[in-house]
């Protein structure tokens, strides 16, 4: 044990003080890359389960914004570009509620943000569920809202909230 | 020099400055602490909201703990329910609590919406609202919300047990949102709005914590009765700083962005011909107070002060007050101790 102690203290007497910030530089460049190239190819894998789901009724969902929500309150009103996308007459507007919502949670959820009949409100069903637990993936276990904005038939943006 | 002052006096009159009597103010008197639990304090980082169901078990919120503590009537913590996450029975960042004593059910509202729990901790249902409530009550056909918003003007909201809304009465305190334009209107009305609702099954109370006033609706939403509460000379003046604050001159941040809230009252609560209320220590400088009012004629019965190492926050009624004296149950921080409490309070002497 102190024979290698000692060895450390040895390597490390060796190295300079610019040497030595160099690799803690390096230590967390490769921590930050890692960690943006895991986040992003989590990512993707949400967005091919989110195109492949489109793919499938392409009609409905070419110009749409689609709200996976789990739980939200009048405070976030203004949150996810709500108010900016509800002007555009041309987008379809779903908001995809957990299955386990009641009619009244609906009502409620219609009432809380004065949503008109034309957007359509729904439970998820158990592949929108699905992909809301994949893009959802966080170990603080917390669970985000999302909103996807979907483009000539393929998603152009992700935003949790 | 006696002739100049009584001019002086004389002119003020004469211009309608009137000095106020409050000769006829109700004596307080005094309440002790008969027993507390437990005794090395809650586990609870806040001091918790409380209930009591029709057994005598007492239940408190632990708002940072996402949990539910159930005690029986001795203090003993019989039971621990909910649990942080967003499934069925579980709670993230509860508050308010209300017991329908009718069928020992209990309704917490916590970040999602309201959860009903049986009283042995088992879950029933969860109602969403998607407004955030101020208050709740339980009642025999559903739950009663106290939920102002910017763009509607009645705040009390009545739901049926499957979460349907069934009633809107209540006109909120209409403010000019541009008088305090650092703060958003949704979070101003909350501000302006803070208060409890309750109900003895016949009527709605709405208890504003911070005027002072109480609004009386029968189940119809009609109003039946409102009233500022008088009798406390203090009270009237700080209701009347609030008034021009937030009608006149308007709410502006703290230098380091945070928002003061302005309350007269912490709680309250109904319990047999009266309800109660817990006035801040800060309204009389001195010990915080339990006020007694007559829900006939909303008139102050009683005042009973509460000890001063004490900082109380919520209030309920083991007993009524009557001519054996109530029992108040309050949960509360021990300042000298520095730990959260629960405690049983009566009139009278410590034994």
């Amino acid at each position: 044990m102190k024979q290698q102690k000692q060895k450390k203290a040895q390597i490390l007497a060796a190295i300079s003080t610019p040497e030595k910030m160099l690799i803690g530089l390096g230590i967390l460049l490769t921590i930050i890359s890692a960690g943006f190239f895991a986040y992003h190819s989590f990512m993707d894998t949400c967005i091919r389960c989110i195109n492949q789901i489109i793919k499938n009724d392409s009609g409905y969902y070419r110009y749409s914004a689609i709200y996976l929500i789990s739980s939200v309150n009048s405070f976030c009103r203004p949150c996810a570009k709500y108010d900016q996308l509800k002007n555009d007459p041309d987008r379809r507007i779903i908001f995809l509620l957990e299955p386990d919502y009641s009619d009244a949670d609906i009502e409620n959820f219609r009432r809380a943000f004065n949503l008109t009949s034309k957007e359509d409100i729904r439970r998820m069903d158990s592949d929108w569920k699905k992909i809301y637990l994949k893009c959802n993936k966080n170990k603080w276990n917390l669970y985000y809202n999302f909103l996807i904005v979907i483009n000539e038939g393929k998603v152009d943006e992700i935003r949790r909230f | 020099m006696k002739k100049i002052g009584l001019i002086i006096l004389l002119i003020l009159l004469a211009i309608g400055v009137q000095p106020e009597i409050y000769g006829s103010e109700i004596p307080k008197e005094k309440v002790v602490l008969v027993k507390k639990f437990p005794e090395d304090g809650l586990q609870t980082k806040a001091v918790p909201w409380i209930d009591v169901d029709s057994n005598g078990n007492i239940f408190a919120v632990g708002n940072r703990e996402h949990s539910i503590f159930k005690f029986s009537p001795e203090g003993k913590l019989l039971l621990t329910f909910g649990g942080w996450g967003q499934g069925p029975g579980e709670l993230q960042w509860p508050a308010w609590i209300s017991i329908n004593n009718e069928f020992n059910q209990i309704f917490i509202i916590d970040n999602i919406g309201i959860s009903i729990y049986d009283s042995e901790g088992k879950f029933i249902q969860k109602i969403r609202t998607f407004i955030p409530p101020l208050s709740l009550c339980a009642t025999r056909n559903g739950v009663i919300l106290l939920q102002p918003t910017p763009d509607k003007k009645e705040m009390i909201n009545y739901y049926d047990r499957q979460g349907r809304l069934i009633l809107s009465c209540g006109e909120k305190y209409q403010i000019d949102y541009s008088l305090s334009k650092e703060i958003q209107p949704g979070y101003l009305d909350r501000l302006v709005n803070d208060g409890k609702i309750l109900s003895d099954g016949k009527y709605i109370y709405y208890v504003s914590h911070v005027f002072g006033e109480i609004k009386v609706f029968d189940f119809s939403g009609k109003l039946i009765l409102r009233k500022k509460i008088t009798g406390i000379k203090n009270l009237e003046m700080v209701r009347r700083e609030y008034e021009k604050l937030f009608f006149k001159n308007g709410i502006k941040k703290n230098k380091d962005g945070t928002i003061t809230t302005r309350l007269i009252f912490d709680d309250s609560y109904i319990s047999g011909q009266n309800i109660y209320l817990l006035m801040r220590g800060e309204v009389e400088k001195g010990p915080s107070e339990i006020l007694s009012l007559s829900k006939d004629n909303l008139d102050i019965n009683e005042r009973l002060s509460l000890p001063e190492e004490i900082t109380p926050k919520h209030l309920c009624i083991i007993k009524p007050a009557g001519t054996n004296g109530g029992l108040f149950l309050v949960a509360f921080y021990d300042k000298v101790n520095e730990i959260n409490l629960i405690g049983i309070f009566k009139k009278g002497v410590s034994k």
